[in-house]
């Protein structure tokens, strides 16, 4: 019976595209069918008088239009007709909107072969009243900050932007959840890497200190003998904030410019930096020192990275040699679980630079079980 | 699209299109509101511009025009080909405006502008399919009417259209260049909770 409803459903949907005469008929005949099967129900929750109202005031301006371009016989048919249309319209809306979910879109989408738009499609149905909720407490908390009943349309702009980054903030969410509970069917990682050593992620908020954490242990570790390899990103500092970035090999101690701040407009990889391909290839050579033993530092992988671009492809192929005995790596909070779902590392050591009293000592903490015991 | 996040702010951007579309669009329309179509298509070149913005991925305008247009279906106003089409035409328009402008400024006052300007088009010929040659009589009947209301009476309905066209271009591009402008604000914001 609910093939058959479901079958009933489908043939109301196309003959509502039907240029003839008993097409309109028909496609209520077939939805009512269709209803009764499936769900009685609907036809009470779609027929209510608010969309009748809705339905008659649009079918009523065609009958107009038309009686007024044609004549007021052919306008009264052409009329009953959408009023028909949409009569079974709203029924099939009904059903569809109860009997269709985000994991029945995404098992249709897998059939045809579309598993990452059928998944897009159910992330988008399930956060759907979330996204309204949003909107209505940005509506309200303008309304509050203004001290006004009501927002005007001059804060507009101002509810669209608040709205927008929230939405971006969800959608980085649902991608981090993914990656934490090892759903890669959205993403396309470069595969796991082929001998693990210990990772340990160096975090905290930007200006926490997590370059000089990195810098301190490196030197720490050098001067107990530890082969270190690897880079920082320095800021440069300019009037109005960031100027840029150099890279420093941390072995050598030499420089190369990485970033030039060139604005929002003129800026790649969706910053406001230009890069210089000669920074990559430099800092590609620091990452080519490492030896078996070594404690590789990575300072730091950000967006860039985790689109696959930037330092990522040097970055891949100096994890993948065999016998470091530590990979220490600088990412922003949010970033983590991108990182280690595009590393698809089974297991990470954090240190959170912002909660450590020495971030250096704890640094070097969450190290010293990969280094030889007389280290 | 390779990184995953692409996909969840297409899903995240294209429902958030899509649910406004199917309430405030389908509002808009239902209370024949003027030039509801351009209100709607301007909202869609915003949220199509800042999930370009953010992530600027090829492709990604063009899934979220997909996940809207899903949306939409489940809308009183989306029950037509008419308005789901026009989503996925839009979003086609600035996915491939994106594209050859390499993500720019550029990019988003044209892709603005293709928008908006498909806005209108697209009205007329949805009136002409559902309805068929007795809407593009009445279209026609309209725009020669409204021709000779402006001291146009030599103007054909197809140059009518073609101006009205233009004209949601022109703020079609200044939606575009705005859209941009948001977006870019959007991005800050975010890079500064980061």
């Amino acid at each position: 019976m609910k093939h058959l409803g479901t079958l009933l459903a489908f043939v109301a949907v196309a003959l509502a595209f039907v240029p003839h005469v008993l097409a309109p008929p028909l496609t209520v005949l077939a939805a009512l069918c269709a209803s009764l099967l499936l769900e009685p129900a609907a036809v009470k929750r779609a027929w209510r008088l608010p969309a009748l109202l809705l339905v008659l005031g649009a079918s009523g301006l065609t009958a107009l239009l038309v009686g007024w371009g044609a004549a007021p016989a052919r306008g009264l048919a052409v009329g009953a007709a959408v009023l028909l249309r949409f009569l079974a319209l709203l029924l099939l809306a009904a059903l569809a909107s109860r009997h269709v979910d985000a994991e029945a879109v995404q098992r249709g989408a897998k059939r045809l072969g579309m598993t990452r738009l059928g998944l897009a499609g159910g992330l988008a149905l399930n956060s759907l009243p979330h996204l309204g909720e949003t909107a209505r407490d940005a509506w309200t908390a303008l309304a509050v900050r203004r001290s006004r009943a009501r927002p005007r349309i001059s804060d507009l702009p101002r509810l669209a932007e608040v709205l927008l980054a929230h939405t971006a903030r969800v959608a980085e969410e649902a991608a981090a959840a993914a990656a934490l509970r090892g759903h890669h069917a959205l993403a396309r990682p470069g595969g796991p890497l082929p001998s693990v050593p210990l990772l340990v992620v160096v975090t905290g908020k930007p200006g926490a200190g997590k370059t000089p954490a990195m810098r301190g242990a490196a030197a720490a570790l050098q001067e107990r003998g530890v082969l270190v390899a690897g880079f920082a990103q320095i800021p440069v500092w300019a009037e109005g904030g960031k100027g840029g970035y150099v890279v420093r090999d941390l072995v050598s101690g030499e420089e190369r410019t990485l970033a030039v701040k060139v604005g929002e407009e003129r800026g790649e990889h969706g910053t406001p930096f230009r890069f210089e391909p000669a920074g990559f290839v430099f800092a590609r050579a620091a990452l080519e020192r490492a030896r078996t033993g070594s404690v590789l530092i990575l300072d730091e992988l950000g967006p860039v990275e985790l689109r696959g671009g930037g330092h990522m492809p040097a970055v891949r192929r100096a994890l993948a040699r065999p016998g470091l005995a530590a990979v220490v790596v600088t990412v922003r909070p949010a970033l983590i679980p991108s990182f280690l779902s595009q590393l698809a590392v089974p297991s990470a050591v954090i240190v959170d630079v912002e909660g450590a009293a020495d971030p250096v000592k704890a640094l070097l903490g969450a190290v010293a079980p990969a280094l030889p015991p007389a280290v | 699209m390779r990184d995953a996040r692409a996909w969840t702010h297409a899903a995240l951007f294209g429902s958030l299109w899509g649910a406004a579309e199917a309430s405030l669009g389908t509002v808009l329309k239902a209370a024949h509101i003027p030039l509801a179509g351009l209100v709607m298509a301007s909202i869609g070149v915003l949220c199509l511009l800042t999930v370009r913005r953010l992530q600027p991925t090829v492709g990604i305008s063009l899934v979220t025009g997909v996940v809207a247009a899903f949306l939409k279906v489940f809308s009183l106003g989306g029950l037509v080909l008419g308005p789901a089409a026009g989503i996925l035409a839009e979003a086609a328009l600035v996915e491939l405006a994106m594209t050859a402008f390499a993500n720019s400024a550029l990019g988003a006052v044209v892709g603005g502008a293709l928008a908006l300007a498909e806005t209108p088009l697209q009205m007329a010929f949805t009136a002409v399919v559902i309805t068929g040659p007795e809407a593009a009589a009445a279209l026609e009947k309209a725009a020669r009417t409204l021709a000779s209301g402006i001291s146009l009476p030599a103007a054909s309905p197809l140059a009518m259209l073609a101006g009205i066209a233009a004209a949601a271009a022109l703020v079609g591009a200044a939606v575009g260049g705005l859209s941009w402008r948001v977006a870019g604000r959007v991005s800050r914001r975010l890079r500064g909770s980061a």
